[in-house]
């Protein structure tokens, strides 16, 4: 009784996983060395208590962030579309609230004195860039960013 | 090394106690045939994360944010799925089963309900691997100080796995009612930490609006980064901070469910009791 409906579920998602990593090596090896959409490279750091873009802004396409946290505690970053003034947002039970704005992208668990890269492809428009764990908004870590 | 060794105990938890749970119960079932199976599964898992992580790394990640977490989300739902199939299973089965089961041992083909065991030993551990491994590589590569955080990242998996391990040689040495009623309640918390964490794999891919607002703020209990704090979210799926969708659906399920599991132990009384009574009752 129980095998197939498992299987059946099962495998579809096995396949979805499998093929999301050949997409890895095949999306990559056409899209590396052509002059695709452009590619820029975003320096972010992280402290306990800051978060800094450089640049901070740039123009729209494939955009790797890559993350260094020099803090000492394990942080996150999120990326959100929408205007919002980053050091404005209303804050509840200790995170930022984040209703309706769309999260784009985000990499959790960066531990302290690691790196990391998250690449995503941002459009026109006005990004805020936050670490929603507890507390961590208000120590100041936010920041905005404009892609345009 | 502490950050590290918190966030591989989170992540390796789960997929432990599931493939403990499940190790333990065949061997409760005299399916010993069927570990092999179940342990090629896991090392199969363990090689695909490792081997996608790699691709990723070297690549970039190709699956979109969107798609990633709601995989996760899939993923756990098919967990709570067969999850929810062996607590029932256990709880139809503990009392009719004490002897018999023990009798019954070795079997020649694996049943179709082993196989559905092993499979979910396989994808507990590929729903978590994939970020465990990513993290795992950057604490080696990524790091300023790799020794530190990647020793961190191998103590804690190593910790989550023991405590799996724990459960496992637990579970074979108690009896069969106790442990299908003791591991039968962990795997409901387990299960229903699968699905509130559904919950927020689906409303950060999108797929889930509704009931986004914070229920509860339990960061004061579950303080990020603490070791507590992994062993409640690694073995619970509670959240900091939950949603009213994952709260609710938490509850949901651990609620009802948890009663379900426990109720036996009243119950098992009653059918002793409607058995006739004989005749010679001092």
């Amino acid at each position: 009784m129980p095998r197939s409906p498992i299987h059946r579920t099962l495998m579809p998602a096995l396949a979805a996983l499998a093929l999301g990593t050949a997409a890895c090596s095949s999306d990559t090896a056409s899209s590396a060395g052509d002059d695709g959409p452009a590619s820029t490279t975003v320096t972010a750091g992280i402290t306990d208590t800051s978060l800094t873009l450089a640049p901070s802004s740039t123009e729209p396409g494939e955009i790797t962030f890559a993350v260094s946290n020099t803090g000492t505690q394990i942080h996150e970053i999120e990326i959100f579309k929408g205007d919002v003034a980053h050091d404005a947002m209303p804050v509840e039970n200790n995170v930022a609230n984040t209703e309706g704005l769309e999260l784009i992208d985000e990499i959790e668990d960066i531990a302290p004195g690691t790196r990391a890269d998250l690449t995503a492809h941002l459009d026109a428009g006005n990004y805020v860039i936050v670490c929603n764990l507890p507390g961590h908004y208000a120590s100041g870590l936010h920041t905005g960013f404009t892609v345009s | 090394m502490l950050p590290t060794f918190v966030i591989g105990l989170r992540e390796g938890l789960e997929a432990s106690l599931i493939v403990g749970i499940i190790a333990a119960f065949l061997v409760q079932r005299g399916e010993r045939n069927a570990l092999r199976p179940m342990w090629a599964g896991v090392a199969l898992a363990i090689g695909l994360c490792f081997a996608a992580a790699i691709a990723v790394q070297e690549y970039g990640r190709r699956l979109s944010f969107q798609q990633r977490e709601t995989l996760e989300g899939v993923l756990a739902l098919i967990a709570v799925a067969g999850v929810t199939y062996m607590v029932v299973w256990m709880r139809r089965h503990s009392r009719e089963l004490k002897g018999q089961l023990e009798a019954h041992a070795e079997t020649a083909l694996l049943s179709g309900s082993d196989w559905a065991l092993v499979g979910m030993a396989f994808f507990a551990v590929i729903r978590e691997g994939l970020e465990t491994a990513i993290f795992m590589l950057a604490a080696f590569e990524n790091s300023t100080s790799p020794a530190a955080t990647g020793l961190g990242a191998i103590l804690g998996v190593a910790t989550a796995v023991g405590l799996g391990w724990g459960l496992y040689k637990g579970g074979i040495r108690i009896n069969l009612s106790r442990f299908f009623r003791v591991t039968g309640f962990v795997l409901v918390l387990v299960a229903a930490g699968l699905l509130s964490s559904a919950m927020h794999s689906f409303a950060e891919a999108g797929v889930v609006h509704t009931a986004q607002h914070v229920a509860a703020d339990l960061s004061w209990l579950i303080r990020p980064g603490t070791v507590l704090a992994s062993l409640i979210t690694g073995m619970l799926g509670l959240q900091p901070q939950p949603t009213l969708a994952e709260a609710s659906a938490w509850l949901a399920y651990a609620i009802p469910m948890g009663l379900y599991v426990l109720w036996p132990q009243n119950r098992s009384r009653k059918p002793l009791q409607r058995q006739p009574v004989p005749a010679t009752t001092p």
